[in-house]
């Protein structure tokens, strides 16, 4: 045997080996294999039953069918009308890759214990003062942070108001402030200034087009997919949003009833609307005069309500437009808004006030805890970072790892939808107080801890969230059974009448609005814009993402001319270079943008390199796009 | 030029060796029971039971599966004959009310999405197309499962089956498609993978 019949044998054999099953086989085995690796979740074998539950990622709390498989949720279906793709997957939560599941101290595994520790030493040594920074505000677990600071001495932050602002404005104009939620069913038009309303703003069941009794026109500098189904689309300028508010209620005030005239800062109001004739805001806002004129004769002629909440990813609109929505608002008549009453809380739960995270004093907290749920809550790191003190000690209570990886120096897993019992914030947009509740379905993994638990524990409150939530509950009067089974206690409607004392906030001058109105344009203007949906399911971010159905997180899009002007090409990597930092992109091109425009589909990183103006939206100045 | 040949087709015969006959049996791994199960003593004259009185469908239409253990308990509380296996059912199952952890044969992928309910039911077939005569066997028959997929070999099917070379079994999509095809029904990747 010599070494050429070794390779004779070895070719007879190779020849051989195609007509067995080996390579067949072993082709279909392992890619079985592959399907079933022990980090997989697997769907476990056992009854098929349905439960009804609470979907409570959004304040909207859609009812749902949870179809579980041996006890474990296999699908989410509407149990009314309509669930938002959100919700389909929102059971997915738990095994995103993402998730945080053991606790972080700057990257390397830690304890529970270690932060707790950690934040008990910061709380007893030294200065400063102890923050929760609440991203899902209106919680029972909210009400906790607030109780558990005033003992603390400490203060609870919450970051500014998108989804409700408009609302939250009008608040602060009435003669007896009251929660106001905005009622879309009450009115026959709606013009919303770059609001998602009808991608994720309201619940999917009130704006479906089956139910939809009014009209929508959207106002926005881009086609979004609120602007794609709305009844109509005013293509407007970026950043011009407030010179057609002004034109409005210049036309507006033409028409104008009497009670309206007797407001205070009504000449304040009127000061700046008499100076943006539609003919000059036509030259900002890219509209036609006629347009205008007719789009306030629309507004005027039937129940109309305006919105400007902006984007719950791309951030609020700015205190202006807010306030000229909500001056719109008044002149209209109030329409579209109901006052929505408090739901009860246990009488020895008094706790400090919110504070809106820009008025915190900057440099003043050594300790901040940020509780941070559900996915979708984006803000800034610009907002938080002037906040801290020199040495501050940050700890992210968070279902994500990534977020707030960089900025925190311990990160601790919470438990995610469907993993403990949780209740959603009362919805912006019906007037009733509902209180629902999520289901626990699913064990929560080893080592998650409630970020309630958290701060309870530091303020030597050793009284478990679950025991709270129950306290809370049997203070609201309703039944747990019910809610547990998907129900939800509904607070009798207010029955109280909306009037009106002043026509615009203390503070916000007519020379403001004007300079709003007429701010220069940015070279390129970055449209920011997110989904909180993405960040629920890889599996529905890829569905969609593959379908282009939506922009998959760091991908942008601007005019041919736009892109040509800026000497990058599509499919080229690109980077959007900004005084805060560059983010790679991927660049696809869209006539429908005007040009001078990037609309970027932002996820977490888009935070990181944004800033809020003056006015409180936020902005990407001084951007520009280069080749990578 | 022969001794070449002889090589080559002494390589060529070896891998088809290995092939047909050895992989087959270094590919599944046999995996014990619980316990010895006789069918034919409950589906014959001594029990005279239908397939469905134990492998029943629950009130929402899902089809049971396995009997869980009350099911059984129902009967064999204590024990009725005087086999072993049915001694040893009830001290080890019974009387602590420990569920037998059963190796299904049939058990599908994750992926595949198989109702029993319309074939049943609606399509009125019987068991038997798709299990044989396991309803009449007095002995379980060996669980083989995958050393690589991790499925039974009931499912799978013999690797010489596909070419008509052995008696193939399996449950296989291939085998779905076919019947569905040879009634006229649609066979669409979402009709089972869900």
């Amino acid at each position: 045997m010599i070494r050429r019949d070794l390779l004779k044998f070895g070719g007879g054999a190779a020849a051989g080996l195609a007509f067995t099953p080996i390579p067949w086989r072993l082709l279909g085995d392992t890619a079985m294999w592959s399907q079933n690796w022990s980090w997989m979740p697997r769907v476990p074998r056992g009854e098929v039953a349905d439960k009804d539950a609470r979907c409570t990622l959004c304040p909207a709390a859609c009812a749902v069918k949870a179809r579980c498989a041996g006890g474990v949720p296999i699908g989410l279906w509407p149990r009314e009308s309509a669930l938002c793709p959100a919700g389909f997957v929102a059971h997915h939560i738990a095994w995103h890759p993402i998730r945080l599941r053991t606790c972080l101290h700057r990257g390397q595994p830690a304890k529970n214990e270690d932060a707790l520790r950690a934040a008990s030493a910061r709380l007893s040594g030294a200065s400063g003062s102890v923050a929760v920074l609440d991203l899902v505000p209106g919680r029972t677990a909210s009400l906790l942070h607030r109780h558990h600071l005033a003992k603390l001495g400490g203060t609870y932050l919450v970051p500014p108001v998108v989804e409700g602002a408009t609302a939250a404005a009008t608040q602060s104009l009435l003669a007896q402030p009251v929660a106001l939620a905005a009622v879309l069913s009450d009115v026959k038009t709606v013009l919303s200034f770059s609001t998602p309303l009808l991608d994720g703003w309201a619940a999917p069941g009130r704006v479906a087009r089956p139910n939809r009794q009014f009209r929508v026109i959207q106002a926005e500098a881009r086609r979004s997919r609120t602007a794609g189904i709305a009844d109509e689309w005013l293509a407007i300028r970026p950043g011009s949003e407030t010179t057609l508010a002004l034109a409005i209620a210049h036309c507006l005030l033409k028409q104008l009833s009497a009670p309206a005239a007797s407001l205070d800062r009504f000449a304040e109001w009127t000061r700046a609307a008499e100076a943006m004739s539609p003919a000059l805001a036509a030259q900002s806002t890219g509209i036609d005069p006629t347009r205008i004129e007719k789009l306030a004769a629309e507004l005027r002629r039937e129940p109309s309500l305006v919105l400007a909440d902006g984007d719950p990813v791309g951030g609020p609109l700015g205190n202006e437009l807010q306030s000229a929505a909500a001056a719109l608002n008044v002149m209209l008549g109030l329409h579209g808004l109901k006052a929505r009453p408090a739901i009860p809380v246990p009488k020895d739960w008094a706790g400090v006030d919110e504070t809106p995270i820009s008025n915190a004093a900057d440099g003043s907290i050594s300790l901040l805890i940020i509780d941070e749920p559900t996915p979708g809550q984006a803000l800034p790191w610009s907002l938080i970072a002037p906040k801290l003190a020199h040495d501050a000690l940050v700890v992210a209570l968070t279902w994500n790892q990534p977020h707030f990886a960089a900025q925190a120096d311990y990160l601790v897993p919470v438990p995610v939808f469907l993993e403990a019992q949780q209740d959603a914030p009362a919805p912006h947009d019906t007037p009733q107080a509902a209180f629902s509740l999520s289901p626990a379905l699913l064990p929560a993994p080893d080592g998650v801890m409630h970020a309630s638990d958290f701060v309870a524990r530091l303020a030597g409150d050793e009284v478990a969230f679950a025991d709270r939530l129950a306290e809370r509950i049997k203070a609201i009067g309703a039944d747990p059974k019910e809610l547990e089974a998907g129900g939800q206690w509904i607070a009798p409607a207010a029955a109280s009448t909306l009037a009106a004392r002043r026509i615009l906030p203390p503070g916000m001058t007519a020379d403001r609005l004007l300079a709003a109105a007429q701010r220069p344009a940015e070279p390129l203007h970055v449209v920011a814009h997110g989904w909180r949906a993405s960040a629920t399911s890889p599996l529905l971010g890829k569905l969609w993402q593959e379908s282009a159905l939506r922009d998959a997180p760091r991908s942008a899009s601007a005019h041919p001319a736009t892109m040509r002007n800026l000497k990058v090409v599509v499919g080229r990597p690109a980077v959007l270079d900004t005084p805060s930092g560059r983010l790679p992109v991927n660049l696809s091109a869209d006539e429908n943008l005007q040009e001078g425009v990037l609309a970027l589909s932002s996820g977490p990183a888009f935070t990181q390199i944004c800033q809020s103006d003056s006015s409180g939206a936020w902005r990407v100045p001084g951007a520009k796009v280069v080749p990578a | 030029m022969l001794r070449a040949t002889l090589i080559f087709t002494a390589g060529f015969l070896a891998s088809l060796g290995a092939g047909w006959l050895a992989l087959p049996k270094t590919l599944y791994r046999t995996e014990a029971q619980p316990l010895s199960f006789n069918h034919q003593v409950h589906t014959g004259d001594k029990g005279n039971m239908a397939c469905e009185d134990c492998h029943s469908f629950r009130e929402n239409g899902s089809f049971a599966g396995i009997p869980k253990l009350e099911s059984c308990a129902g009967c064999h509380a204590e024990a009725m004959g005087e086999t072993a296996a049915e001694k040893q059912f009830v001290a080890n199952f019974v009387k602590p009310g420990r569920e037998p952890q059963w190796k299904v044969y049939a058990r599908q992928p994750d992926n595949a999405f198989f109702p029993h309910s319309p074939h049943v039911k609606a399509a009125k077939l019987k068991c038997e197309k798709c299990h044989g005569d396991h309803g009449k066997s007095t002995t379980l028959p060996l669980y083989q499962v995958n050393r690589i997929s991790g499925y039974s070999l009931d499912v799978m099917g013999r690797p010489a089956g596909r070419w008509g070379l052995q008696r193939a079994g399996g449950m296989r999509m291939d085998d779905c498609v076919a019947c569905h095809r040879q009634n006229g029904l649609s066979h669409s990747c979402l009709d089972c993978h869900k």
